[in-house]
């Protein structure tokens, strides 16, 4: 299973490695040495938390930590659904790569080794990425027709998970949590748009169900 | 010193919200209720990662390609593999190579 998993890693390895890759780049112009770069990229393992992290840092400590963090707070409900679907005996070692594509490609999967093969093929790439960028990053994103293609799949990759759950009450929810999203992303609150989705859909799409129950 | 201490700090704080409902198997309700934030929550993630994708339109198109392979296959990779490559060829065409 866990070969499995790091086989289903691929489409994410391509979508990490280029934004990995920038995250380096501009974390060193940000004034964060190497291995302070490469061992964000070790230790946090969150690309938009710590894109956050290295912009806030020259306004003040304190943004700079807790608005990562609070970007983050999302993951909460990934835990909650994975616990749900998978039987966790290493809690400890799955949390940590629990990413949003890992969480997204997670829920196909029935054994917790699956999901060790996904987390070890996506922090490979992102640290690898990272430290690919700090040596040589402005060669390897010379060609700028190539690495939006890489981060590309990405959203291919959601797309696929997505055609399962267009059927019923789930269709509602996809709608629902879409919506929000795209509302969220147009005043800049992507992250805060994409927790909330997580909470919003299930009591919309049941309250929706509800009426409809009564009005039969 | 100040990059190290935000680093751990971050680093604590992601960590923490990934493995404490792991660990404590927090139920924030039925079964239902997780069923539709998950689907809520992939396709939170589709829309951002589509607005956030260069070009956009590249992106929808590509995605097409996306859909008509998988429909045809159902093979996860070589959909997204189609789908890279088709967004390589519509950029470039696009930026008029």
């Amino acid at each position: 299973m866990f070969k499995k998993g790091l086989k289903g890693s691929v489409p994410i390895v391509l979508g990490y490695f280029p934004v990995a890759v920038t995250f380096a780049i501009s974390a060193m112009a940000m004034g964060f040495s190497e291995t302070e770069t490469i061992l964000a990229s070790m230790l946090i393992f969150a690309g938009a938390s710590q894109f956050a992290l290295i912009a806030l840092m020259p306004q003040s400590f304190l943004s700079a930590v807790v608005i990562p963090i609070a970007l983050n707070l999302r993951h909460i409900v990934y835990g909650c659904i994975v616990s749900r679907r998978v039987n966790v005996k290493k809690p400890f070692l799955t949390a940590f790569g629990l990413t949003d594509e890992v969480f997204a490609l997670s829920l196909n999967a029935d054994d917790e080794k699956f999901i060790w093969g996904l987390e070890v093929g996506a922090y490979l790439a992102w640290v690898l990425g990272t430290l690919a960028g700090t040596i040589g990053g402005s060669f390897l994103l010379s060609s700028e027709a190539i690495a939006p293609s890489l981060t590309f799949s990405l959203t291919a990759l959601f797309l696929i998970l997505l055609i399962p759950n267009l059927k019923g009450y789930r269709a509602l929810a996809v709608a629902v949590g879409g919506t929000v999203a795209m509302i969220f992303n147009m005043i800049g609150c992507a992250s805060i748009g994409i927790l909330l989705a997580g909470i919003l859909s299930p009591i919309i799409v049941s309250r929706v169900r509800a009426w409809s129950t009564t009005w039969r | 010193m100040e990059h190290y201490l935000a680093i751990v700090m971050v680093a604590l704080g992601t960590y923490l919200a990934r493995y404490l409902p792991l660990r404590f198997r927090f139920r924030i309700g039925i079964e239902e209720y997780l069923e539709y934030s998950s689907a809520g929550l992939i396709s939170a993630l589709f829309v951002t990662s589509l607005a956030s994708s260069k070009p956009v339109s590249a992106s929808v198109l590509a995605l097409i390609v996306v859909l008509l392979t998988f429909l045809r296959w159902r093979n996860l990779g070589l959909s997204i593999l189609a789908g890279v490559a088709a967004h390589l060829v519509i950029t470039l065409i696009q930026k008029g190579y």
